[in-house]
């Protein structure tokens, strides 16, 4: 970020030469960002499972895991696709996680962008919308079908996620396909099963009304019920799905194809953060809580409950071994749609001198192999659902999976994505708005209004552009 | 003496590279200029490149609606317009402007409360004491901001000490409070100024006459009399440059509040700065964000402008 105000007194000079520079702007006369739209709609190449392995390839890959944890496993993979593949050497470029968009954006709008990107939303969420409606990205669908793809990650439907229609109207969820997940990420309540003896709660709850019963038991026994951090989403979506108890209708707002977010079930789910927070469910001083500050609450045996993604499934396996449990909030019918699903998309740029290597790249990260060296790794819960250590994987890893299963097929009350994905600011504005309803500065009412205000205005100018 | 002959006279005439005493022609003013551009040219080179370049490249992307990597679209001066009607960034303003005081009036009265003692009583341990004061300004932001999210958090040392002395009632999360965050975000910028401008403050204390006090003192002033009518006056052109210098610093606070708050909760500590950042980086608004970078580029400048007139009219 540019310190405008460093620069107190410009000397005359400056003003000339300021001046002349303007001059030169204006003389080239390009907008900016004009050369990122230069390339879009990219002709797609014939696709190819196999490439040549005699020629020397480097094939550049841009992450955001770091160089430790999953990052370090990630790098592992890189050396195990290079040992697949003697000719390809891998240049990889890795930031951390949270100062991630800021250099993907400019490093994947470059004109020398890397062959392999990680993106980390899909959606209408920052990042995937600008690079998908820009043309930045390679259409995967002939390598879907050249590899056989299909199945490979449940119901075809999942991948919708990474489907995004630039030609009609910047639609996500239908036209190409462009891009493959790194994991399956199911919003999850994960309980210690200790605590919940000690607080006289005999079965893990499963319907919201059951698990409102608890957390005033574990309160009354002076158990923190619910380690909570200041973001809130995870939590709304668990509750908000179980209120629903179906897709359909969420995923119509957060798709933009219709439906508002000031339904009647979304409020209720407000309210019910609000309720919590007023009976103080949360641990004291939730409102200056990180994510890392609620994990490690509940890790350290803290706290009964923890709403968060099945990324934290290797970790609490690790703390809590057989005493660490799983489930999915649901209504009174005792089902609801799965919150999150598929994530964090590896993606192909559109200006890539060897597509046919890269898309390998992410057949062989998705594949049974690389799914097991995840799993085991403790990556998460793998995009692909084929490895078999992950079907014959740790209890807690059955218990989220039984999450999954009902989207295995095409039945069940299906997906609902990440809420942030309905629109690229919502990254930021929507953990703000529930930040205000949970200190009860906005009512649900308010707060509904306020974020459907912020969706429709982002369909306006969808339909405008 | 006739012998005597003055040899250097007979060479006189002809002193080798003597130019005519007329002809003393210096070098033409352009020339004497392009020497001196040169000298100034690989200065002046990074500086149009690292400063001047970008500032002109933000006041052009300021005239588009921009996210960083589709093409744009020119939309005149609606960015412009936005800075002053957008209520977030309206709300911004006024937290900066709430910060402002805590950065810039508190600090100043403390450090001119602190010189005036200190340079009129020989306090014990004077050394140690400004050392102390003045830590703040030598520690990393990010360090400033690591300590004091410690120290504030919900069961961080001040609320343990409030429990101790009977005041559990207020004990809270401070810097996760609708409330209390943002005044919490003050008082760490007073902790931060204050060493700054005590010693900037008593540097000038100590090039006020003594006899001025004195005279004081002949026409009855107590020390209160004498604080308000010789050191204020009298540190009046240093205490404009505290001002200046802890505006800038206020306005530039991004490090402390992206460390501690993030802007949070809600919008509740959003600053100018942090403002800045968001649009730009989160919400990928870079024409808009540009355009409030260009706004307070020009308030800084004129406030700096305005307190500099008046501390040379003083």
């Amino acid at each position: 970020m540019r310190h405008p105000h460093r620069a107190s007194r410009l000397p005359r000079a400056s003003f000339a030469l300021a001046a002349t520079s303007l001059a030169a702007l204006l003389l080239a006369a390009c907008s900016p960002g004009e050369g990122a739209e230069n390339s879009a709609k990219p002709t797609t190449p014939p696709a190819s499972t196999g490439f040549d392995t005699s020629e020397e390839v480097t094939l550049t890959i841009s992450d955001g895991w770091g160089t430790t944890g999953t990052g370090e496993l990630f790098g592992k993979i890189l050396d195990g696709f290079e040992d697949k593949y003697p000719n390809v050497t891998i240049k990889r470029d890795t930031t951390d996680y949270d100062s991630y968009s800021q250099s993907i954006n400019l490093k994947g709008s470059s004109p020398n962008p890397p062959d392999v990107m990680m993106l980390q939303t899909a959606g209408y969420g920052q990042g995937f919308y600008q690079f998908a409606r820009s043309g930045l990205l390679l259409p995967l669908d002939d390598y879907a079908d050249a590899y056989g793809w299909s199945g490979r990650f449940g119901a075809d439907s999942n991948l919708d996620v990474f489907r995004f229609d630039a030609d009609n109207g910047d639609q996500w969820g239908a036209g190409p396909l462009y891009g493959l997940p790194e994991q399956n990420a199911m919003i999850t309540v994960f309980y210690n099963a200790k605590l919940m003896k000690q607080a006289g709660i005999s079965e893990p709850p499963a319907t919201l009304e059951a698990f409102e019963d608890s957390l005033q038991k574990a309160k009354a026994a002076g158990i923190t019920p619910i380690a909570q951090d200041n973001i809130y989403t995870h939590l709304y979506m668990a509750i908000w799905n179980a209120i629903s108890g179906d897709g359909e209708p969420i995923n119509d707002w957060i798709y933009g194809r219709g439906g508002s977010f000031e339904s009647a079930e979304s409020q209720q789910a407000a309210a019910t953060i609000q309720d919590w927070q007023q009976a103080g469910y949360f641990q004291n001083g939730v409102s200056g809580a990180t994510a890392s500050d609620a994990a490690g609450l509940f890790l350290n045996g803290k706290a009964l409950y923890y709403v968060a993604g099945s990324w934290m499934t290797g970790a609490v396996d690790g703390t809590f071994g057989a005493d660490g449990g799983g489930f999915q909030l649901t209504g009174d019918s005792g089902t609801a749609p799965a919150g999150g699903g598929l994530t964090t998309p590896l993606t192909i740029s559109s200006k890539t001198e060897h597509p046919d290597v890269a898309a390998a790249f992410l057949d062989y990260f998705t594949s049974e192999e690389v799914s097991d060296q995840l799993y085991t790794g403790g990556w998460g819960i793998p995009g692909a659902l084929t490895s078999d250590s992950v079907a014959n994987g740790t209890d807690l890893t059955s218990q989220v999976l039984s999450i999954l299963m009902p989207i295995e097929s095409d039945g069940g009350a299906g997906t609902t994505p990440f809420l942030d994905w309905a629109a690229p600011t919502l990254t930021e504005q929507l953990p703000a708005a529930l930040q205000q309803l949970a200190a009860g500065k906005l009512s649900p009412a308010e707060f509904t209004a306020q974020i459907e205000g912020i969706t429709s205005d982002f369909a306006d100018e969808r339909s405008g552009s | 003496m006739s012998m005597v002959r003055s040899t250097y006279r007979t060479e006189g005439g002809s002193v080798r590279g003597a130019a005519p005493a007329r002809a003393v022609v210096r070098p033409a003013r352009w020339r004497r200029n392009l020497v001196g551009w040169a000298y100034v040219a690989p200065a002046l080179a990074v500086f149009a490149i690292a400063i001047i370049g970008p500032m002109v490249y933000g006041v052009w992307v300021s005239f588009f609606e921009w996210d960083g990597i589709t093409a744009a679209k020119p939309v005149g001066l609606d960015n412009y317009a936005s800075v002053f009607t957008d209520p977030g960034i309206r709300a911004a303003l006024g937290h900066s402007l709430f910060l402002l005081v805590f950065y810039s009036v508190f600090p100043i009265s403390i450090g001119l409360v602190f010189a005036a003692v200190i340079a009129r009583q020989r306090l014990w341990m004077a050394p140690m004491w400004r050392t102390l004061l003045f830590l703040p300004q030598v520690l990393s932001i990010v360090v400033v901001g690591v300590a004091w999210q410690w120290i504030l958090a919900a069961d961080g040392p001040l609320n343990v000490a409030l429990r101790g002395v009977g005041l559990g009632g207020v004990t809270r999360s401070w810097l996760g409070d609708f409330t209390w965050a943002l005044p919490s975000e003050g008082a760490i910028g007073t902790w931060l100024m204050s060493g700054l401008c005590m010693v900037l403050l008593l540097a000038g204390a100590q090039t006020l006459d003594p006899q001025l006090y004195d005279a004081a003192a002949v026409d009855g002033a107590g020390p209160i009399r004498q604080f308000f009518h010789v050191t204020v006056p009298g540190l009046r052109n240093v205490i404009v440059v505290c001002l200046v210098l802890s505006a800038a610093v206020s306005l530039n606070n991004f490090g402390l509040i992206w460390v501690t708050t993030q802007g949070g909760p809600g919008d509740s500590t959003q600053v100018i700065s942090t403002a800045i950042y968001t649009r730009a980086f989160v919400r990928s608004q870079l024409g808009m964000a540009s355009a409030l970078a260009i706004v307070v580029f020009f308030v800084m400048v004129g406030l700096a402008a305005v307190l500099a007139r008046r501390s040379e009219d003083a």
